[in-house]
């Protein structure tokens, strides 16, 4: 695999001033296919009930944004992700995905993401984040494709039948139903999500999967050093799939200051381009398109039950400055060109790596 | 050591086996057949066989719902059977079953799978009867890791939890089926001694199934019992098996833990090309089925083999009483209360 690192003169340097420097981000940016492959429109879900969907499609409009991957299954107070609540979330987004549709389409292939870019639409990739609700049984997964889910990731932070999760106490290898449920993800064409699983079933599924795999929203675990984040011989087993590695905008994960920046993003950036190269990294913001407007307390309501650890629990206020929810991402192709990367890396890893990655798992059409 | 196949027998012995037989507790700690379906064929094999109490599998791997189904058919039975059949939730009821002439029956998970990843469940099952939990079948379970997994995973966060609401309501952890990791894992994390119910001795018949010396110590040493199972697969591996193999199990595990830790859990089951694909067995494990039980003890009704053999083997009428079920017993005691 061909490393392209960042240059060594950053070609920020011909930018004189600021102002030039923010017109060149524009420019950039609305070239860019801008995928977040991990990410929240809000459309009255908990806990982001308070954001109208005309605030949700303003906020998109100022992303950029081409394309998100929404989490199915709607994990509520109390409620962990069940197969009756995924299945209940599809129904619902079936039915935005129809009241919307001047907005918003679906994304089964790459193609559906190209264009949406081209009528001016949000795609959405429908994804579940815990494949626990399979139960023992492979063939929910053709329900989830008949669905339209095409990003499936094989354990939330615990253990289920396929793998233990990153703050499980063990570090478990993929079952052999795992590996059974990776050849039929394979065989489906829905890209395999490996960002909350353990170090030892992200190698293993990395090993076993014949398509390139994923950490659609993660960090770089040399930086911050969090069972959340990844090391880098697991940046490296992604990598060598072909995979791609978003960057997560969740601020715990990317530094233990109480307040993290823009720039902790670009660090967490540039060490996953350091060691894996540019065509592997991309942007899974795990947050809102908007920002939330849910309570302290009702935001940690909303996270007791997914089995976070204290470690790994988001602070409070859950977003990073200047980059605290989706509609801020134009910032980021900004503090890219601030970083030295040139227009063709930076409209990689806004979205062009994962377009590629879908077209080499989901298909081309 | 006895000679191998049936060996003779004086009169003497037949009378003090049948005596010892009669007056024991025969405790058999793991049995399929002992369910709502089989129960009007089965239950004249287990008055046959002395039977006191079956420990009746409800689950193995299924979730919840199912379960929830599986329990609740029990409780008509139990009530149109009342004066053959009573539920056993403490070790007085199951004494209470002996002294009435009745098969007590406990209710028993092969696998944590009904607590669907809710440690809370566990008090709800215990509410409704269950006593006995199995912390795995033989694949990967939220709790921890089968022994035919490809994998040796420990006990998880979720089983660490699950454990702990056992031992302070009173369920017996059970580490059958359970892998080499995991059940060392439960057998540290459990205040309560812990119960193999039915699992053999890997030296004996090197299977997946079976257990190795330490896993046995490991138990006995808090305290444990382990149930000898009649499988054929898991009795000898390279001949048909007869009582006189499981015998050398029981001789074999005395030897290791002495005979204070062991017990009986025949396992004895009928199952269907359908069921061996739902269960997913892997065949160097697992042979297609008809199984063909060991001959001599290949159902209830010959349990009194068992018994004969040990005579035989010149085992005291103290020591036989403790395997035939003194032990489990003693451990259910001790676990449940009461």
């Amino acid at each position: 695999m061909t490393q392209h690192r960042r240059p060594a003169t950053p070609q920020a340097a011909h930018l004189k001033t600021d102002q030039e420097i923010r017109a060149h981000a524009r420019t950039v940016h609305a070239s860019a296919i801008v995928i977040d492959a991990n990410g929240e429109l809000a459309l009255g879900q908990v806990p982001f009930d308070r954001v109208t969907p005309d605030q949700s499609f303003a906020d998109a409009q100022r992303s950029g944004l081409t394309a998100l991957s929404y989490t199915a299954g709607c994990w509520g107070p109390g409620a962990l992700l069940s197969y009756e609540n995924v299945l209940a979330d599809l129904a619902r987004w079936h039915g935005h995905l129809a009241r919307y549709r001047q907005r918003l389409r679906l994304a089964t292939c790459a193609e559906d993401i190209r264009a949406a870019k081209a009528d001016g639409r949000l795609a959405i990739v429908l994804n579940v984040q815990d494949a626990s609700i399979l139960g023992r049984d492979l063939s929910v997964l053709d329900l989830l494709h008949g669905f339209g889910v095409r990003q499936v990731q094989l354990t939330y932070n615990t253990r289920n039948l396929i793998g233990d999760g990153c703050t499980e106490r063990t570090n478990a290898g993929l079952s052999d139903f795992g590996a059974a449920v990776v050849r039929r993800l394979n065989e489906l064409g829905i890209l395999i999500d490996l960002s909350h699983c353990g170090r030892q079933t992200t190698l293993d599924a990395a090993a076993v999967s014949t398509r390139p795999v994923a950490c659609t929203h993660t960090a770089a675990r040399a930086r911050r050093d969090i069972p959340r984040n990844k090391r880098d011989d697991e940046l490296r087993a992604v990598a060598a799939t072909g995979g791609v590695v978003g960057v997560v905008a969740v601020p715990s994960f990317l530094t233990n200051k109480s307040q993290a920046t823009l720039d902790d993003v670009l660090d967490h950036i540039d060490h996953i381009v350091d060691g894996i190269g540019v065509e592997h990294v991309g942007i899974g913001t795990d947050r809102g398109v908007s920002f939330e407007t849910a309570t302290r307390e009702e935001y940690y309501a909303w996270l007791a039950p997914l089995g976070f650890k204290p470690e790994v629990n988001p602070p409070w206020p859950p977003g990073v400055e200047g980059l605290a929810c989706a509609a801020d991402l134009p910032n980021l192709t900004e503090g890219l060109i601030r970083r030295g990367y040139d227009d063709d890396a930076i409209r990689s890893i806004l979205g062009g790596n994962f377009l590629r990655l879908y077209e080499h798992t989901i298909g081309e059409r | 050591m006895g000679p191998r196949g049936m060996p003779q027998r004086s009169a003497e012995d037949t009378g003090r086996a049948e005596r010892v037989h009669g007056g024991a507790y025969v405790i058999d700690a793991a049995c399929p057949l002992v369910n709502p379906k089989d129960i009007d064929q089965q239950l004249p094999e287990l008055r046959r066989g002395g039977v006191t109490c079956a420990v009746g599998t409800v689950a193995s791997i299924e979730g919840s719902r199912e379960t929830l189904h599986a329990i609740a058919a029990w409780f008509p039975t139990l009530r149109e059977r009342c004066g053959d059949l009573c539920l056993a939730t403490t070790a007085a009821d199951i004494e209470a079953a002996k002294r009435a002439g009745k098969v007590a029956v406990v209710l028993q998970f092969q696998g944590g799978t009904p607590l669907d990843y809710n440690a809370n469940l566990v008090e709800a099952f215990y509410r409704l009867g269950v006593r006995v939990i199995q912390l795995t079948y033989n694949e990967r379970n939220p709790l921890g890791d089968g022994c035919t997994e490809r994998t040796d995973a420990g006990l998880s966060d979720l089983g660490v939890r699950v454990i702990a609401e056992m031992n302070r309501l009173g369920v017996a952890v059970d580490l059958s089926h359970v892998g080499y990791r995991t059940s060392m894992e439960a057998i540290e994390a459990s205040a309560a001694p812990v119960i193999f119910s039915h699992s053999n001795a890997r030296a004996v018949c090197d299977s997946a199934r079976n257990l190795t010396d330490d896993q046995m110590r490991a138990a006995a040493a808090r305290g444990g019992v382990i149930g000898v199972n009649a499988f054929p697969a898991f009795v000898a591996r390279h001949q048909a098996p007869t009582v006189e193999h499981l015998l050398d199990h029981i001789e074999y595990m005395v030897r290791v833990v002495g005979d204070d830790h062991v017990g009986l859990g025949f396992d004895f089951s009928r199952e269907t090309e359908e069921d061996y694909k739902y269960f997913k067995y892997k065949e160097d494990v697992y042979p297609k089925p008809p199984w063909v039980y060991p001959a001599g003890i290949d159902g209830f009704a010959k349990i009194p083999n068992v018994t004969r053999g040990l005579v035989a083997r010149g085992y005291s009428d103290d020591a036989i009483r403790k395997i035939l079920g003194g032990n489990f017993l003693r451990i259910f005691r001790q676990v449940w209360g009461g």
